[in-house]
């Protein structure tokens, strides 16, 4: 599937990995490729997503704000209340000590097997709603008779995936509608 | 805030969905825990073996586990 991915579409795919890493998640989801997609955008798409105002900076602050409660969120707080441990206390305990800065910063670790580490800290899985979104994008583009997979078919892909996370960055489930006609009218104009 | 009896009773909760969360939510804060704490041990001048000793695991699991790249986390 990959042979038929533009060049650009390949490098939105690689750094939906590094950005999946760089945010802390365990699987590349399709939120990640999304990403990869905005930042590595051809002109075309670029200029559909620039008068919708989406920019790779804006998803990226949406999504590290996303990653960055849990774990330790409000679920872990109410079951450690209910083994008589205040998580807030903890915490005061541990930024009085350390600094506030302290307990964000030790955010574990993505846990690796022994096969991820002998290949480095590069490699971690596309999660199955990301996968859906490149076989969808595909379908689309042999929809469309379009040989070649280019980033607004993965977009279209990804849209077309509707995955909830997903799409919430881009404006909901209306957001994405009009986003999907505006590729579609992109693509319309330039075949 | 918690009281004895509430501790107790919630401890051994019988219901296993409440259980195993707690259970989740002490190894989250555990490992989270853990991390500040080792951070902090290397920033005192601690070896690895001396932080696996004091945790009582093995000096590569603690390395691989919190030696990142980088170093000084």
């Amino acid at each position: 599937m990959f042979e038929k991915f533009s060049r650009q579409a390949r490098v939105a795919v690689v750094s939906a990995q590094d950005d999946a890493k760089d945010l802390g998640a365990k699987q590349i989801g399709p939120e990640h490729v999304l990403l990869g997609v905005i930042t590595h955008a051809e002109p075309g798409l670029r200029a559909v997503l620039d008068a919708r105002g989406i920019t790779a900076d804006g998803v990226r602050t949406a999504l590290a704000a996303r990653t960055s409660a849990p774990p330790l969120g409000a679920d872990d707080a109410e079951a450690l209340r209910s083994i008589g441990i205040d998580l807030d206390a903890v915490r005061a305990s541990v930024t009085e000590n350390f600094g506030p800065e302290a307990w964000d910063r030790a955010e574990p670790e993505v846990r690796r097997g022994v096969f991820g580490r002998l290949l480095g800290a590069g490699h971690i899985p596309f999660a199955g709603p990301a996968k859906k979104s490149l076989e969808l994008a595909l379908r689309e583009a042999i929809h469309r008779r379009e040989r070649e997979i280019s980033t607004a078919y993965l977009l279209l892909g990804i849209l077309r995936g509707a995955d909830p996370a997903t799409t919430d960055l881009l404006g909901g489930r209306d957001g994405a509608a009009d986003l999907r006609a505006d590729v579609y009218g992109m693509l319309d104009r330039a075949a | 805030m918690t009281d004895a009896t509430t501790l107790a009773s919630a401890a051994g909760n019988p219901d296993p969905a409440v259980g195993l969360r707690a259970v989740l939510a002490l190894r989250r804060l555990a490992d989270r825990l853990e991390a500040i704490q080792v951070a902090n041990a290397r920033a005192n001048g601690w070896s690895w073996q001396a932080i696996a000793e004091a945790l009582e695991v093995s000096k590569q699991a603690v390395h691989q586990k919190h030696n990142r790249k980088g170093g000084t986390r």
